[in-house]
């Protein structure tokens, strides 16, 4: 009786972990991953080109600063 | 027992699996400074004076250097990236202000791409290595 309420237990958990993993396990894909670094660098050049369009000096400056 | 055991597993996991995978991009700092600005411009610029009326940049003779620099580290990557093959001096005319200063004109496209450029390098990726050459090669 008490083998079995152990493994229901783990077998529960264990449930819980393979629906974590289905659901935040997904970000950790390269493909995930290689989508988030393109829209990082989008948002960079639209960042860039917006500073350009506004002629904002300081901000070329810092992008551009060592 | 068995509950603390799983209650702890449990909470390491979703931490872990709540944490940011990739990295942000690097914050930009203030203005560097440029030692071949000429006198009357702040030198605090990084190697960048200011635009012209119609929008494009003006560079410090150090700041076309350091673009040159960029462009031969990131050539095959940025022609992976963004399709487009930069060379040295691509976008750059010569300039000579009102003083008689020799400067530098960069357009807008490449004022853009010397940024993205430059954020590459604050963030420490790569230069162009061997497997680049050979990929490029191959395409």
């Amino acid at each position: 009786m008490g083998t079995n309420i152990a493994t229901a237990i783990i077998n529960a958990i264990a449930a819980v972990f393979t629906v974590i993993k289905d659901v935040f396990g997904a970000k950790n894909t390269s493909e995930m991953k290689d989508r988030q670094v393109k829209q990082k660098e989008t948002n960079y050049t639209s960042e860039a080109e917006k500073a350009i369009k506004e002629k904002d000096v300081k901000k070329i400056r810092d992008m551009l600063a060592e | 027992m068995l509950k603390k055991f799983a209650i702890c597993l449990l909470s390491s996991l979703l931490v872990a699996g709540c944490s940011t995978v990739t990295p942000d991009k690097i914050k930009d700092e203030i203005a560097s400074y440029d030692a071949s600005t000429p006198t009357g411009y702040d030198v605090q610029n990084s190697g960048f004076i200011g635009f012209m009326d119609d929008g494009k940049g003006i560079l410090t003779p150090f700041g076309v250097l350091r673009y040159n620099t960029l462009v031969t580290a990131y050539k095959l990557k940025f022609k992976s990236y963004k399709g487009v093959e930069l060379t040295e001096n691509s976008g750059i005319t010569e300039f000579t202000d009102k003083k008689g200063n020799k400067l530098f004109i960069i357009d807008q496209q490449h004022l853009v791409y010397y940024a993205i450029l430059n954020s590459w390098r604050k963030e420490g990726k790569p230069s162009d290595s061997i497997v680049d050459k050979v990929i490029d090669k191959v395409n």
